[in-house]
Protein backbone atom coordinates (compact mmCIF):
# COMPACT_ATOMS: atom_id res chain seq x y z
CA UNK A 1 0.00 0.00 0.00
CA UNK A 2 1.33 3.76 -0.95
CA UNK A 3 0.47 6.51 1.14
CA UNK A 4 0.27 10.30 -0.21
CA UNK A 5 2.90 12.11 1.32
CA UNK A 6 0.51 15.45 0.29
CA UNK A 7 3.62 16.93 -1.67
CA UNK A 8 1.19 19.30 -3.55
CA UNK A 9 2.37 17.38 -6.90
CA UNK A 10 0.06 17.89 -9.72
CA UNK A 11 0.50 15.32 -12.48
CA UNK A 12 -0.07 16.54 -15.52
CA UNK A 13 -3.04 16.13 -16.94
CA UNK A 14 -4.75 15.28 -13.91
CA UNK A 15 -7.21 17.34 -11.65
CA UNK A 16 -5.35 18.80 -8.53
CA UNK A 17 -5.31 16.86 -5.64
CA UNK A 18 -7.68 18.69 -2.68
CA UNK A 19 -6.02 18.83 0.92
CA UNK A 20 -7.42 18.41 4.10
CA UNK A 21 -8.35 21.52 4.97
CA UNK A 22 -10.31 22.01 1.48
CA UNK A 23 -12.39 19.43 2.80
CA UNK A 24 -15.93 19.65 4.38
CA UNK A 25 -16.54 17.31 6.97
CA UNK A 26 -19.04 15.93 4.98
CA UNK A 27 -17.57 15.05 2.16
CA UNK A 28 -14.74 13.48 4.52
CA UNK A 29 -18.24 11.34 6.44
CA UNK A 30 -19.09 10.18 3.28
CA UNK A 31 -15.37 9.16 1.59
CA UNK A 32 -15.27 7.21 4.97
CA UNK A 33 -18.52 5.51 4.96
CA UNK A 34 -17.40 4.01 1.87
CA UNK A 35 -15.67 1.80 3.23
CA UNK A 36 -17.62 1.17 7.25
CA UNK A 37 -20.67 0.65 4.62
CA UNK A 38 -19.05 -2.58 3.25
CA UNK A 39 -18.40 -4.13 6.67
CA UNK A 40 -21.72 -4.31 7.54
CA UNK A 41 -22.98 -5.11 3.84
CA UNK A 42 -20.58 -7.80 3.86
CA UNK A 43 -21.79 -9.20 7.29
CA UNK A 44 -25.49 -9.14 5.53
CA UNK A 45 -24.26 -10.74 2.36
CA UNK A 46 -22.89 -14.07 4.12
CA UNK A 47 -23.26 -16.69 3.10
CA UNK A 48 -24.06 -14.67 -0.07
CA UNK A 49 -21.14 -12.36 -0.35
CA UNK A 50 -22.34 -10.95 -3.96
CA UNK A 51 -24.80 -8.62 -1.92
CA UNK A 52 -21.50 -6.58 -0.57
CA UNK A 53 -20.42 -5.70 -3.57
CA UNK A 54 -24.24 -4.24 -5.02
CA UNK A 55 -24.07 -2.28 -2.18
CA UNK A 56 -20.84 -1.10 -3.28
CA UNK A 57 -21.89 -0.34 -6.25
CA UNK A 58 -24.95 1.61 -4.90
CA UNK A 59 -23.31 3.48 -2.48
CA UNK A 60 -20.97 4.84 -5.68
CA UNK A 61 -23.52 5.79 -7.39
CA UNK A 62 -25.70 7.73 -4.99
CA UNK A 63 -22.14 9.23 -3.72
CA UNK A 64 -20.05 9.78 -7.36
CA UNK A 65 -21.71 13.25 -8.13
CA UNK A 66 -21.18 14.75 -4.59
CA UNK A 67 -17.31 15.40 -4.74
CA UNK A 68 -14.18 13.74 -6.40
CA UNK A 69 -12.82 13.23 -3.20
CA UNK A 70 -16.08 10.91 -2.50
CA UNK A 71 -16.09 9.32 -5.76
CA UNK A 72 -12.42 8.28 -5.04
CA UNK A 73 -13.11 6.86 -2.24
CA UNK A 74 -16.41 5.13 -2.67
CA UNK A 75 -14.62 3.46 -6.29
CA UNK A 76 -11.73 2.59 -4.66
CA UNK A 77 -14.00 0.42 -1.89
CA UNK A 78 -15.78 -0.69 -4.80
CA UNK A 79 -13.03 -1.54 -6.42
CA UNK A 80 -11.27 -3.05 -3.34
CA UNK A 81 -13.74 -5.42 -2.90
CA UNK A 82 -14.28 -7.32 -6.29
CA UNK A 83 -11.14 -9.74 -5.83
CA UNK A 84 -12.27 -10.61 -1.99
CA UNK A 85 -16.04 -10.92 -3.20
CA UNK A 86 -14.94 -13.39 -5.80
CA UNK A 87 -12.97 -15.71 -3.57
CA UNK A 88 -15.66 -15.39 -1.36
CA UNK A 89 -18.18 -16.56 -3.69
CA UNK A 90 -15.77 -19.37 -4.89
CA UNK A 91 -14.96 -20.79 -1.58
CA UNK A 92 -19.06 -20.88 -0.48
CA UNK A 93 -19.18 -22.35 -3.73
CA UNK A 94 -16.52 -25.01 -3.89
CA UNK A 95 -17.41 -26.01 -0.21
CA UNK A 96 -20.80 -26.44 -0.88
CA UNK A 97 -20.18 -28.49 -3.85
CA UNK A 98 -17.59 -30.55 -1.88
CA UNK A 99 -20.33 -31.06 0.65
CA UNK A 100 -22.79 -32.41 -1.93
CA UNK A 101 -20.60 -34.80 -3.82
CA UNK A 102 -18.78 -36.51 -0.67
CA UNK A 103 -21.79 -36.14 1.86
CA UNK A 104 -20.22 -37.10 5.21
CA UNK A 105 -16.87 -38.22 3.72
CA UNK A 106 -14.81 -34.66 4.56
CA UNK A 107 -12.09 -36.24 1.80
CA UNK A 108 -13.02 -33.72 -0.82
CA UNK A 109 -11.70 -31.02 1.46
CA UNK A 110 -7.63 -31.75 0.37
CA UNK A 111 -5.07 -29.86 0.81
CA UNK A 112 -5.87 -27.76 -2.73
CA UNK A 113 -9.12 -26.76 -0.94
CA UNK A 114 -7.48 -25.99 2.08
CA UNK A 115 -4.72 -23.76 0.71
CA UNK A 116 -7.53 -21.79 -1.18
CA UNK A 117 -9.55 -21.51 2.41
CA UNK A 118 -6.05 -20.24 4.01
CA UNK A 119 -5.66 -17.81 1.08
CA UNK A 120 -9.47 -16.64 0.85
CA UNK A 121 -9.05 -15.65 4.78
CA UNK A 122 -5.56 -13.79 4.71
CA UNK A 123 -7.33 -11.96 1.70
CA UNK A 124 -10.21 -10.91 3.64
CA UNK A 125 -7.62 -10.00 6.27
CA UNK A 126 -5.75 -7.86 4.45
CA UNK A 127 -8.85 -6.61 3.06
CA UNK A 128 -10.15 -5.67 6.46
CA UNK A 129 -7.24 -4.28 7.98
CA UNK A 130 -6.54 -1.49 4.96
CA UNK A 131 -10.51 -0.62 4.43
CA UNK A 132 -9.78 0.18 8.44
CA UNK A 133 -6.91 2.24 7.71
CA UNK A 134 -8.35 3.67 4.48
CA UNK A 135 -11.74 4.87 6.19
CA UNK A 136 -9.73 6.40 8.96
CA UNK A 137 -7.34 7.99 6.52
CA UNK A 138 -10.83 9.47 4.58
CA UNK A 139 -12.21 10.60 7.93
CA UNK A 140 -9.51 13.46 8.20
CA UNK A 141 -9.30 14.39 4.31
CA UNK A 142 -6.41 11.98 3.49
CA UNK A 143 -5.88 9.48 0.20
CA UNK A 144 -5.02 6.10 0.93
CA UNK A 145 -4.10 4.40 -2.06
CA UNK A 146 -4.36 0.62 -2.26
CA UNK A 147 -1.81 -1.83 -4.81
CA UNK A 148 -3.30 -1.47 -7.82
CA UNK A 149 -6.46 -0.75 -7.07
CA UNK A 150 -5.20 2.77 -5.67
CA UNK A 151 -4.03 3.65 -8.88
CA UNK A 152 -6.56 2.65 -10.98
CA UNK A 153 -9.19 4.58 -9.23
CA UNK A 154 -6.99 7.71 -9.49
CA UNK A 155 -6.58 7.00 -13.12
CA UNK A 156 -10.31 7.08 -13.91
CA UNK A 157 -11.58 10.09 -11.18
CA UNK A 158 -9.07 11.97 -11.19
CA UNK A 159 -7.58 11.94 -14.84
CA UNK A 160 -8.74 15.09 -17.05
CA UNK A 161 -10.55 14.25 -20.08
CA UNK A 162 -10.95 16.36 -22.98
CA UNK A 163 -14.66 17.42 -23.43
CA UNK A 164 -15.12 16.50 -19.60
CA UNK A 165 -18.00 18.85 -18.41
CA UNK A 166 -19.55 20.54 -21.23
CA UNK A 167 -22.70 18.65 -21.51
CA UNK A 168 -23.67 19.58 -17.95
CA UNK A 169 -23.14 23.08 -19.45
CA UNK A 170 -26.94 24.12 -20.32
CA UNK A 171 -26.88 27.27 -22.49
CA UNK A 172 -30.39 29.79 -21.18
CA UNK A 173 -31.77 31.68 -24.65
CA UNK A 174 -34.05 33.67 -25.25
CA UNK A 175 -37.57 32.86 -26.54
CA UNK A 176 -37.84 32.86 -30.23
CA UNK B 1 0.60 4.75 -15.44
CA UNK B 2 -0.29 1.87 -17.32
CA UNK B 3 2.92 -0.32 -17.06
CA UNK B 4 2.51 0.60 -13.50
CA UNK B 5 -1.16 -0.46 -13.06
CA UNK B 6 0.37 -3.92 -14.90
CA UNK B 7 3.12 -4.33 -12.45
CA UNK B 8 1.04 -3.89 -9.61
CA UNK B 9 -1.50 -6.42 -10.82
CA UNK B 10 0.90 -8.93 -11.42
CA UNK B 11 2.03 -8.55 -7.94
CA UNK B 12 -1.01 -8.78 -6.38
CA UNK B 13 -1.67 -12.03 -8.72
CA UNK B 14 1.60 -13.64 -7.75
CA UNK B 15 1.27 -13.12 -3.83
CA UNK B 16 -2.38 -14.92 -4.64
CA UNK B 17 -0.69 -17.67 -6.21
CA UNK B 18 2.42 -17.84 -3.74
CA UNK B 19 0.07 -17.62 -0.88
CA UNK B 20 -2.19 -20.23 -1.76
CA UNK B 21 1.08 -22.90 -3.42
CA UNK B 22 3.02 -21.89 0.21
CA UNK B 23 -0.68 -23.25 2.57
CA UNK B 24 -0.81 -26.14 -0.15
CA UNK B 25 2.26 -27.28 0.25
CA UNK B 26 2.85 -26.52 4.03
CA UNK B 27 -0.88 -26.87 5.45
CA UNK B 28 -1.90 -25.56 8.23
CA UNK B 29 -3.42 -28.66 9.54
CA UNK B 30 -0.70 -30.74 9.50
CA UNK B 31 -0.83 -34.77 9.98
CA UNK B 32 0.93 -34.15 13.30
CA UNK B 33 -2.06 -36.42 14.58
CA UNK B 34 -1.11 -39.40 12.99
CA UNK B 35 2.32 -39.95 14.98
CA UNK B 36 -0.10 -40.26 18.19
CA UNK B 37 -1.12 -43.70 16.34
CA UNK B 38 2.17 -45.58 16.48
CA UNK B 39 2.86 -48.63 13.79
CA UNK B 40 1.67 -50.79 16.38
CA UNK B 41 -1.38 -49.70 17.34
CA UNK B 42 -2.04 -49.22 13.40
CA UNK B 43 -1.77 -52.94 12.92
CA UNK B 44 -3.70 -54.26 15.71
CA UNK B 45 -6.46 -51.95 14.38
CA UNK B 46 -5.78 -53.13 10.54
CA UNK B 47 -6.37 -56.87 12.59
CA UNK B 48 -9.52 -55.75 13.55
CA UNK B 49 -11.04 -53.89 10.28
CA UNK B 50 -9.48 -57.18 8.62
CA UNK B 51 -11.19 -59.61 10.80
CA UNK B 52 -14.36 -57.32 10.83
CA UNK B 53 -15.06 -57.73 7.09
CA UNK B 54 -13.69 -61.26 6.32
CA UNK B 55 -16.02 -62.37 9.07
CA UNK B 56 -19.35 -60.21 9.37
CA UNK B 57 -18.94 -59.00 5.39
CA UNK B 58 -20.41 -60.97 2.48
CA UNK B 59 -18.82 -59.17 0.32
CA UNK B 60 -15.12 -59.88 0.90
CA UNK B 61 -14.94 -63.43 1.71
CA UNK B 62 -11.24 -64.97 1.48
CA UNK B 63 -10.53 -66.52 -1.77
CA UNK B 64 -8.36 -69.70 -1.02
CA UNK B 65 -6.66 -70.43 -4.58
CA UNK B 66 -3.37 -72.18 -4.50
CA UNK B 67 -2.59 -71.26 -8.26
CA UNK B 68 -3.47 -67.94 -7.74
CA UNK B 69 -1.60 -67.71 -4.33
CA UNK B 70 1.33 -68.43 -5.61
CA UNK B 71 1.40 -66.42 -8.47
CA UNK B 72 0.49 -63.32 -6.48
CA UNK B 73 3.59 -64.20 -3.49
CA UNK B 74 6.08 -64.21 -6.55
CA UNK B 75 4.72 -60.90 -7.49
CA UNK B 76 4.33 -58.81 -3.88
CA UNK B 77 7.99 -60.63 -3.13
CA UNK B 78 9.36 -59.19 -6.09
CA UNK B 79 8.26 -55.42 -5.10
CA UNK B 80 8.61 -56.05 -1.27
CA UNK B 81 12.34 -57.29 -1.96
CA UNK B 82 12.59 -53.77 -3.42
CA UNK B 83 10.73 -51.53 -0.45
CA UNK B 84 13.22 -50.18 1.41
CA UNK B 85 13.17 -48.77 5.04
CA UNK B 86 9.46 -50.68 5.49
CA UNK B 87 7.86 -50.58 9.12
CA UNK B 88 5.20 -52.70 8.36
CA UNK B 89 4.58 -56.43 7.68
CA UNK B 90 2.63 -56.72 4.38
CA UNK B 91 -0.45 -59.23 4.84
CA UNK B 92 -2.32 -59.16 0.86
CA UNK B 93 -5.27 -61.23 0.32
CA UNK B 94 -7.33 -62.16 -2.64
CA UNK B 95 -11.21 -61.25 -1.81
CA UNK B 96 -14.21 -62.82 -3.89
CA UNK B 97 -15.17 -59.98 -4.93
CA UNK B 98 -16.11 -59.03 -8.71
CA UNK B 99 -15.16 -55.60 -8.37
CA UNK B 100 -11.97 -53.96 -10.57
CA UNK B 101 -10.45 -53.15 -7.57
CA UNK B 102 -7.42 -53.07 -4.71
CA UNK B 103 -7.94 -51.51 -1.47
CA UNK B 104 -5.16 -50.64 1.24
CA UNK B 105 -6.52 -51.22 4.94
CA UNK B 106 -4.83 -50.10 7.88
CA UNK B 107 -1.46 -51.78 8.90
CA UNK B 108 -0.03 -52.97 5.60
CA UNK B 109 -2.65 -54.84 5.13
CA UNK B 110 -3.94 -55.01 1.17
CA UNK B 111 -7.12 -57.19 -0.34
CA UNK B 112 -6.80 -58.09 -4.12
CA UNK B 113 -10.46 -58.29 -5.58
CA UNK B 114 -11.36 -61.20 -7.97
CA UNK B 115 -12.56 -58.54 -10.77
CA UNK B 116 -9.10 -57.14 -10.62
CA UNK B 117 -7.60 -60.30 -11.05
CA UNK B 118 -9.47 -61.53 -13.86
CA UNK B 119 -9.48 -57.88 -15.52
CA UNK B 120 -5.10 -57.82 -15.38
CA UNK B 121 -3.93 -58.99 -19.14
CA UNK B 122 -0.27 -59.03 -17.35
CA UNK B 123 0.61 -60.53 -14.25
CA UNK B 124 2.54 -56.92 -14.34
CA UNK B 125 -0.67 -54.99 -14.05
CA UNK B 126 -1.79 -56.61 -10.96
CA UNK B 127 1.77 -56.28 -9.98
CA UNK B 128 1.07 -51.66 -10.97
CA UNK B 129 -1.91 -51.54 -8.81
CA UNK B 130 -0.37 -53.50 -5.64
CA UNK B 131 2.82 -50.89 -6.22
CA UNK B 132 0.25 -48.34 -5.94
CA UNK B 133 -1.46 -49.82 -2.59
CA UNK B 134 1.85 -50.31 -1.16
CA UNK B 135 2.84 -46.72 -1.47
CA UNK B 136 -0.34 -45.59 0.18
CA UNK B 137 0.44 -47.90 3.18
CA UNK B 138 4.06 -46.75 3.35
CA UNK B 139 2.76 -43.34 3.29
CA UNK B 140 0.48 -44.15 5.85
CA UNK B 141 -2.28 -42.35 3.89
CA UNK B 142 -5.12 -44.95 5.65
CA UNK B 143 -4.89 -43.88 8.88
CA UNK B 144 -4.59 -40.42 7.53
CA UNK B 145 -7.70 -40.56 6.04
CA UNK B 146 -9.67 -42.48 9.13
CA UNK B 147 -7.98 -39.74 11.52
CA UNK B 148 -9.11 -36.86 9.24
CA UNK B 149 -12.95 -38.46 8.74
CA UNK B 150 -13.48 -39.78 12.08
CA UNK B 151 -10.98 -37.97 14.61
CA UNK B 152 -8.29 -39.42 16.99
CA UNK B 153 -10.67 -40.25 19.19
CA UNK B 154 -12.75 -42.86 17.65
CA UNK B 155 -9.35 -44.71 16.41
CA UNK B 156 -7.80 -44.81 19.61
CA UNK B 157 -11.19 -45.57 20.84
CA UNK B 158 -11.23 -48.93 18.58
CA UNK B 159 -7.57 -50.35 19.25
CA UNK B 160 -7.77 -49.41 23.01
CA UNK B 161 -11.39 -50.93 23.61
CA UNK B 162 -12.25 -52.75 20.19
CA UNK B 163 -16.12 -52.18 20.74
CA UNK B 164 -18.00 -53.37 18.05
CA UNK B 165 -20.05 -51.17 16.56
CA UNK B 166 -16.94 -48.36 15.88
CA UNK B 167 -15.16 -51.09 14.71
CA UNK B 168 -17.75 -51.87 11.94
CA UNK B 169 -17.79 -47.86 11.54
CA UNK B 170 -14.23 -47.79 10.79
CA UNK B 171 -14.10 -50.44 8.08
CA UNK B 172 -16.68 -48.97 6.27
CA UNK B 173 -15.27 -45.67 6.39
CA UNK B 174 -11.73 -47.29 5.44
CA UNK B 175 -13.36 -49.11 2.42
CA UNK B 176 -15.96 -46.17 1.54
CA UNK B 177 -13.64 -43.01 1.46
CA UNK B 178 -11.44 -41.81 -1.08
CA UNK B 179 -7.31 -40.72 -0.97
CA UNK B 180 -7.38 -36.97 -2.05
CA UNK B 181 -5.38 -36.47 -4.87
CA UNK B 182 -1.93 -35.06 -3.67
CA UNK B 183 -1.80 -38.96 -1.32
CA UNK B 184 -2.71 -40.44 -5.30
CA UNK B 185 -0.50 -38.83 -6.85
CA UNK B 186 2.19 -39.31 -4.49
CA UNK B 187 1.00 -43.51 -4.51
CA UNK B 188 1.41 -43.59 -8.02
CA UNK B 189 5.02 -41.47 -7.86
CA UNK B 190 5.92 -43.84 -5.12
CA UNK B 191 4.49 -47.03 -7.48
CA UNK B 192 6.60 -46.04 -10.31
CA UNK B 193 9.38 -45.77 -8.44
CA UNK B 194 8.73 -49.34 -6.94
CA UNK B 195 7.89 -51.26 -10.12
CA UNK B 196 11.61 -49.71 -11.93
CA UNK B 197 13.13 -50.60 -9.39
CA UNK B 198 11.77 -54.20 -9.64
CA UNK B 199 12.63 -54.46 -12.90
CA UNK B 200 8.48 -54.37 -14.01
CA UNK B 201 8.05 -51.70 -16.37
CA UNK B 202 5.95 -48.99 -15.75
CA UNK B 203 3.83 -48.57 -18.77
CA UNK B 204 1.93 -51.55 -17.37
CA UNK B 205 0.44 -48.85 -15.02
CA UNK B 206 -0.68 -46.91 -18.16
CA UNK B 207 -2.15 -50.25 -20.10
CA UNK B 208 -3.91 -51.25 -16.98
CA UNK B 209 -5.53 -47.45 -16.64
CA UNK B 210 -6.13 -47.47 -20.65
CA UNK B 211 -7.83 -50.46 -21.01
CA UNK B 212 -10.00 -49.87 -17.83
CA UNK B 213 -11.27 -46.31 -19.55
CA UNK B 214 -11.75 -48.14 -22.43
CA UNK B 215 -14.33 -50.67 -20.42
CA UNK B 216 -15.85 -47.82 -18.47
CA UNK B 217 -18.68 -47.78 -20.91
CA UNK B 218 -19.05 -51.73 -21.06
CA UNK B 219 -19.40 -52.51 -17.46
CA UNK B 220 -19.37 -49.53 -15.32
CA UNK B 221 -20.82 -50.64 -11.85
CA UNK B 222 -18.00 -53.41 -11.71
CA UNK B 223 -14.96 -50.51 -12.00
CA UNK B 224 -14.91 -49.13 -8.57
CA UNK B 225 -11.04 -48.20 -9.12
CA UNK B 226 -11.94 -45.71 -11.85
CA UNK B 227 -14.56 -44.08 -8.95
CA UNK B 228 -11.98 -44.06 -6.64
CA UNK B 229 -9.03 -42.95 -8.35
CA UNK B 230 -9.67 -39.81 -10.91
CA UNK B 231 -7.83 -38.45 -13.55
CA UNK B 232 -7.56 -41.15 -15.32
CA UNK B 233 -5.92 -39.16 -17.81
CA UNK B 234 -2.91 -37.65 -16.09
CA UNK B 235 -2.27 -40.94 -14.55
CA UNK B 236 -1.64 -42.61 -17.59
CA UNK B 237 0.22 -39.57 -19.40
CA UNK B 238 2.54 -40.06 -16.04
CA UNK B 239 2.99 -43.75 -16.35
CA UNK B 240 4.13 -43.58 -19.95
CA UNK B 241 5.96 -40.27 -19.32
CA UNK B 242 8.21 -41.65 -16.70
CA UNK B 243 12.00 -42.29 -17.48
CA UNK B 244 13.31 -45.33 -16.08
CA UNK B 245 17.57 -45.31 -15.61
CA UNK B 246 19.68 -45.74 -18.16
CA UNK B 247 19.95 -50.08 -18.81
CA UNK B 248 16.50 -50.36 -17.23
CA UNK B 249 15.54 -53.99 -18.63
CA UNK B 250 12.21 -55.51 -17.73
CA UNK B 251 11.76 -58.53 -16.73
CA UNK B 252 8.47 -60.83 -17.03
CA UNK B 253 6.87 -63.05 -14.45
CA UNK B 254 7.95 -66.43 -15.37
CA UNK B 255 4.93 -68.14 -14.76
CA UNK B 256 1.75 -68.39 -17.29
CA UNK B 257 -0.83 -65.50 -16.60
CA UNK B 258 -3.33 -67.50 -18.03
CA UNK B 259 -3.15 -70.32 -16.42
CA UNK B 260 -3.59 -68.51 -13.44
CA UNK B 261 -7.08 -66.60 -14.69
CA UNK B 262 -8.15 -70.19 -15.82
CA UNK B 263 -7.75 -71.15 -12.49
CA UNK B 264 -9.89 -69.11 -10.95
CA UNK B 265 -12.81 -70.28 -13.25
CA UNK B 266 -11.91 -73.91 -12.38
CA UNK B 267 -12.23 -72.91 -9.12
CA UNK B 268 -16.12 -72.08 -9.54
CA UNK B 269 -16.65 -75.01 -11.77
CA UNK B 270 -15.60 -76.80 -9.10
CA UNK B 271 -17.93 -74.97 -6.92
CA UNK B 272 -20.87 -74.96 -8.93
CA UNK B 273 -22.43 -78.45 -8.36
CA UNK B 274 -22.42 -77.47 -4.68
CA UNK B 275 -25.13 -74.59 -5.17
Amino acid sequence: MEQNTFSQQVHAGYHSLPQPDELTTREKEDAMGAYLMMFAALAAGLPLPIINLIAAVIYYFVNKSKSRFVRFHSLHSLYAQIPTTIMNAALVFWTVRNLVSCGESFSCFDDFYIGYFWTVVIANILYFVFSIIAAVKARKGQFYYFIFFGKLTYEQVYRIIEGEGEKQQAVNKPPV
Amino acid sequence: MGQKLLRDLFILLAAFGAIWSFFYFFPVFPDEEIFEISIENEEQLGELVVEELLGNEPDFAELNNPTLDSALKMICDRLLQQVELTDYDFHIKIVDNEMVNAVTLPGGHIFVFKGLIEFSEHPEEVAAVLAHEIGHVQKRHVVKKLVKELGLAIITGVITGGDPVLITEVSRSALSTFFDRKQESEADRYALKLLEKSNISPTAMAAFFRRLKQQNGINHESLEILSTHPHTNSRIKASLEYKTHEGFEAKKFEFDWDKVRDSLYASNEFESPDE
